[in-house]
């Protein structure tokens, strides 16, 4: 009987058992009771782990999905907190099942994407050439190209059917297959329809656009965007420093509908609010960003009212901070 | 408290720990109250401390922290100093070094 429930098993978690828990030898019975023990805390937020488990591979070591990824968006690299083992993906299962192999996060891809956008945005064009050179600079190209697509957030794929799921709040993409399965995996099929990141209602995209005009305007983007005729590598590589000073480009005019914006509240104050110094940075560079990716990383200004849109993203930036509308 | 192989035993050393708001993304912000003669801790009581930089990991803990912290006062870091003159003084005389270690943390942490 025991050695029937193991063969039953999957392989993984098997292997982790042994690697670490180390205590193969146990019987069955004791075995699951130190494993759930070891297991039950994620070392990012000390809090339980109660639902489903996120995987580092190759080290193992284990977390709440939502914390890791967190992490990922604060780090420099993606080594793993605890052993400093550079991570590949995340493997997403449930705590006492067996791992879904369909839910694994492919790590590296995003994270290039993040820090390619990040240097775009932090650096001038003739800065990034002497920093990288040209070869850097195509295979960068390559990567900017990729961040127009927009990604599952679970499954790291690109989203292009018009099932795909739409979080307002944080801006996360989903395929509906991949929340449908989460959800199924975590034993709550009630949920499948909420984000992930942050628990806010998903969208359909096309469905609802009249509650959310906004929305219409960006799955047009979006659409558009999936057209874009990047698809040739060659003609890629010979454009990637016209493609860089076009998104350079990109971010300057959308900064200044977002910094138009800002200085009314810095210089006069609207409504009551004034803000200092400090914060009109932090807004700005949180804005931009936001209106930067909805609009796939293009100015689209037949498209999107960037005024509009930089004043109720500035508003909601401003409401999180603390400030207070008379 | 100062470790007992270190110039710093029996002295008591207070510090200041800021958690960020979005902690354990962020480091914690630890800064000695009390007055200390170490290279790598300056006269604002700033430690440097690569873990507590760019170094952090969201799994380290307060405890694991300080105890890093402890290991400093005994093998402190004179290649990377905060306080050139004291971290000058460490790698050329020592005993001068320990001395003046001993008597801050009498004058400042009894």
């Amino acid at each position: 009987m025991t050695s029937l429930i193991r063969s039953d098993r999957p392989k993984e978690l098997r292997l982790c058992r042994n690697t670490q828990a180390k205590k193969a030898d146990l019987v069955d019975g004791m075995l699951d009771a130190t494993m759930v023990d070891e297991l039950a805390v994620c070392p990012i937020c000390l809090d339980e782990i109660t639902d489903s488990i996120a995987t580092l591979k190759p080290c193992n070591h284990q977390f709440h999905k939502d914390c890791i990824r967190k992490w990922h968006t604060y780090a420099d690299d993606l080594k793993c907190p605890i052993c400093r083992i550079e991570s590949k993906h995340l493997e997403m299962g449930y705590k006492l099942g067996g791992y879904h192999k369909n839910i694994k996060i492919n790590l590296e891809k995003g994270f290039n994407i993040k820090i390619t956008i990040e240097q775009a945005e932090d650096h001038s064009l003739p800065e990034l050439i002497e920093q990288f050179g040209s070869i850097h600079l195509n295979n960068q190209s390559s990567l900017i190209r990729d961040a127009r697509c927009v990604f599952c957030d679970i499954c790291g794929q690109e989203c292009s059917g018009r099932d795909d799921q739409y979080c307002e709040q944080c801006d996360s993409h989903y395929h509906e297959e991949c929340l449908r399965s989460l959800a199924c995996e975590v034993g709550d099929r009630e949920s499948w329809q909420q984000c992930i990141g942050c628990r806010n209602l998903v969208i359909k995209g096309n469905t609802r656009t009249d509650a959310h005009p906004h929305l219409f305007d960006q799955r047009i983007v979006r659409e558009q965007a999936l057209e874009y005729p990047g698809n040739s590598a060659a003609r890629m590589v010979s454009a990637s420093e016209e493609e860089l000073s076009r998104l350079l480009n990109v971010k300057t005019m959308i900064q200044t509908h977002v910094r138009g914006v800002l200085n009314e509240y810095y210089q006069s104050g609207v409504d009551g609010i004034k803000i200092n110094k400090r914060h009109f940075t932090e807004v700005n560079k949180t804005v931009s960003r936001r209106l930067y990716r909805l609009s796939k990383y293009r100015y689209q200004e037949d498209l999107i009212n960037y005024d509009t849109e930089a004043k109720r993203q500035v508003h909601i930036e401003l409401c999180r901070l603390g400030y207070v509308y008379i | 408290m100062g470790p007992p192989d270190s110039p710093y035993a029996g002295g008591v050393f207070f510090l200041s720990i800021h958690f960020p708001t979005d902690y354990p993304f962020k480091p914690p912000k630890i800064a000695f109250t009390t007055k200390i003669y170490h290279p790598n801790i300056n006269a604002n009581g700033n430690i440097c401390l690569d873990i507590l930089k760019d170094q952090w990991s969201p799994a380290l803990t307060i405890s694991k922290v300080l105890l890093s912290i402890c290991s400093l006062l005994t093998d402190a870091n004179p290649d990377d100093p905060l306080v050139p003159e004291i971290a000058h003084i460490y790698k050329t005389d020592r005993a001068k070094y320990e001395a003046t270690a001993r008597e801050w943390t009498k004058k400042y942490a009894v």
